[in-house]
């Protein structure tokens, strides 16, 4: 006896019981969905942020208020970092750019529209450390930022909204109630993460301090001039904050750092998810396992019959262990198919930028491993049934009722 | 109905026990001195005791006894369902006493086709699917299976039931049906548990013709029943009793 007549064989014993068999089914769906569905988003977002940090570039630092112990992360810290400290970075040797940034939320308007932005106070490299590029107009000067000239950048979104098609350049806006002059428009980014890089203006910080009224500035990027230096410019940095930070109450991170530590976050949050979605898979094989017990115990006289008829114990088994195979297997394509298509949905609605093909967005092991592991799963849990399946005796099976 | 097609494989043919010539003079079963014990509590029960039986190819046997009296042990035996706890058993020249499990598998496949009382057949498939059964087991190609199985139910006259399920046939066409499954490989023996036990007088006459009908071919066949009427069909009749023949 061939391997498609065994088969074919069980696929006639799942189909005889339809609505059992996929009951049953059901349950292994859910649990390769939701295992699928939590690798691949865990995947999606991790490559979403490495590639957010990674767009910083290799040379670049973070110094922002905050202890190396740990304690507080950023944000909810006090800003203590000013526009001082950062005229004193540019002093240190290996020191490409030094950007002091302020950024805070702001109601843009023109006479006609009104729209709530991100509004970045920086200095004149912007462009090159955030990654921006000119769309159209000019980028202000390091003079206009000292002078705390009101002029503005709009983004992609923001010239959209508040200007439509026509020209934004030369015309004025409100931020928060004060006039700025529109100098120029910067090309689209795209959402990262949720937050849209495109409904934002960009200011000289030392403008956005005096309409904000903070004193201070939230962070200062670094770059250095060799990606090789980070580390020996980072211990200059502290070296030099120190003197106006002896409480060492600033933080230094390089790219490097914040991918790790995100890395970490994010692959701790997978594994634990993962590990709990797991625990419906499991469910789902006791699931087969008690389907496949019941299907035993009804099917005893088939298995008498089958026996008198010239199968043998191993033939009996390798039906019932391919039809719990089977139930594994078919939950775990359909489990696959559905989470790919749910994760699809939930990037098109995040509106995250990805390479575009749809099998890209799920992680290719977490697909396979799906319907490997489900297959396994029927595999497992049906050896047990399949194994008492195969010693029933042949005279008491055939006259079992 | 006589018509015989052999359209088994050439290997299986070669395999197929009705074609293999039992030694001359000797019988196609031999059972000497075979005693069933079976455990009862605390107790032994014995339901077999020191049973000797030979049949010859080509006999048709009934094996009578009322019930408790052994009967369906001795046909467990004969059909290799069961081992007997003592005596030895040789069908066609061969000690099954000494057979593996598998090899025992085989010979219930080849030498042996089973015609139950309550017909056995099983419900979701359809007549032609179950006559395939037995060359499924066998390693009939899926053709020849097909072919053969429509050939063995047009012999037993069910050429237009092919496709009907259990629950659609009568009685009748349902031990019919049995029947072709149990010819499927062309055994060397037909063991027949109570085949009319389950139908009407005049169903029951049919079967039995049919079995004559399979007698004249050169089938050996044995009849088990507790009906007198029935057993007076075959050329020789054993009783059975408290485990010992009569």
């Amino acid at each position: 006896m061939n391997l498609r007549e065994f088969i074919l064989m069980a696929f006639e014993g799942l189909i005889a019981h339809r609505l059992r068999s996929a009951l049953t089914v059901l349950g292994i769906v859910i649990g390769v969905f939701a295992v699928v569905t939590l690798m691949s988003l865990g995947d999606t977002v991790r490559r979403q942020v490495s590639g957010q940090i990674s767009e910083l570039g290799s040379g670049l630092l973070m110094v922002m208020p905050g202890r190396d112990d740990g304690g507080h992360g950023p944000g909810f810290i006090k800003m203590n970092l000013t526009l001082r400290d950062a005229e004193r970075l540019k002093t240190i040797n290996g020191v490409e750019t030094v950007n002091a940034n302020l950024t805070i939320p702001a109601r843009a308007e023109t006479n006609h529209n009104n729209l709530n932005v991100t509004l970045y106070g920086d200095t004149a490299d912007f462009l090159q450390v955030q990654n921006y590029e000119l769309a159209g107009g000019r980028f202000f000067q390091p003079g206009e930022v000292m002078a705390h000239r009101r002029v503005v950048l709009l983004g992609s979104k923001t010239k959209a909204q508040l200007f439509g098609n026509g020209d934004a350049e030369g015309h004025t806006i409100r931020l928060n109630g004060t006039t700025f002059q529109v100098i120029g428009t910067l090309k689209e980014k795209g959402r990262t993460l949720g937050h849209d890089r495109d409904q934002v203006v960009v200011a000289p910080v030392t403008a956005v301090q005096d309409i904000s009224g903070f004193r201070n500035i939230g962070v200062i990027f670094v770059r250095a001039d060799e990606p090789e230096k980070v580390s020996l410019v980072r211990e200059r940095i502290l070296s030099v904050l120190a003197k106006t930070h002896p409480q060492k109450d600033i933080q230094v991170f390089s790219q490097n750092d914040a991918l790790k530590v995100s890395e970490k976050i994010l692959g701790t949050l997978t594994t634990f998810l993962t590990c709990i979605a797991s625990v419906s898979l499991a469910v789902g094989g006791i699931g087969i396992m008690n389907i496949m017990l019941v299907s035993v115990r009804e099917r005893t006289r088939e298995i008498g019959i089958r026996r008198a008829l010239g199968a043998t114990p191993n033939q009996v088994m390798a039906q019932f262990l391919l039809e719990a195979l089977f139930l594994g297997a078919i939950g775990g394509i359909l489990g696959s198919l559905f989470s790919l298509f749910v994760i699809n949905g939930l990037i098109f609605w995040a509106g995250w930028k990805t390479t575009g093909s749809w099998f890209s967005n799920i992680s290719t092991e977490a697909f396979l491993l799906g319907i490997l592991c489900a297959t396994g799963i029927g595999l497992i849990f049906g050896l047990y049934p399949a194994r008492q399946a195969s010693r029933l005796d042949p005279i008491s099976a055939l006259r079992y009722e | 109905m006589s018509v015989q097609r052999n359209l088994l494989p050439p290997e299986l043919v070669k395999l197929s026990t009705s074609n293999r010539r039992t030694a001359a003079g000797q019988p196609l079963i031999d059972i000497q001195g075979v005693g069933k014990d079976f455990p009862y509590g605390s107790q032994i029960l014995r339901v077999l005791r020191g049973i000797d039986l030979q049949v010859r190819p080509g006999e048709a046997l009934s094996i009578m006894g009322p019930s408790g009296s052994g009967k369906s042990t001795l046909m467990n035996i004969i059909g290799c369902m069961d081992r007997p706890s003592r005596g030895r058993y040789r069908l066609a020249d061969q000690d099954v006493d000494e057979l593996a499990e598998r090899d025992l598998c085989k010979v219930r496949n080849r030498t042996i086709g089973f015609v139950f009382q309550s017909f056995h057949l099983l419900p979701r498939l359809t007549a032609w699917r179950n006559v395939e059964i037995p060359m499924l087991y066998g390693g009939v190609s899926t053709e020849d299976r097909r072919e053969r199985s429509k050939d063995l139910l047009e012999r037993v006259g069910l050429g237009h039931r092919l496709h009907h399920r259990p629950n659609e046939l009568s009685g009748g066409e349902r031990q019919r049906v049995g029947i072709a499954r149990a010819l499927a490989l062309e055994p060397a023996l037909i063991l027949a548990d109570e085949p009319t036990g389950n139908l009407d007088q005049r169903t029951g006459k049919d079967i039995l013709r049919l079995f004559s009908t399979l007698h004249r071919e050169g089938k050996t066949i044995i009849v088990v029943t507790h009906d007198p009427d029935v057993a007076r069909w075959a050329d020789r009749i054993i009783t059975i009793k408290d485990g010992r023949l009569v």
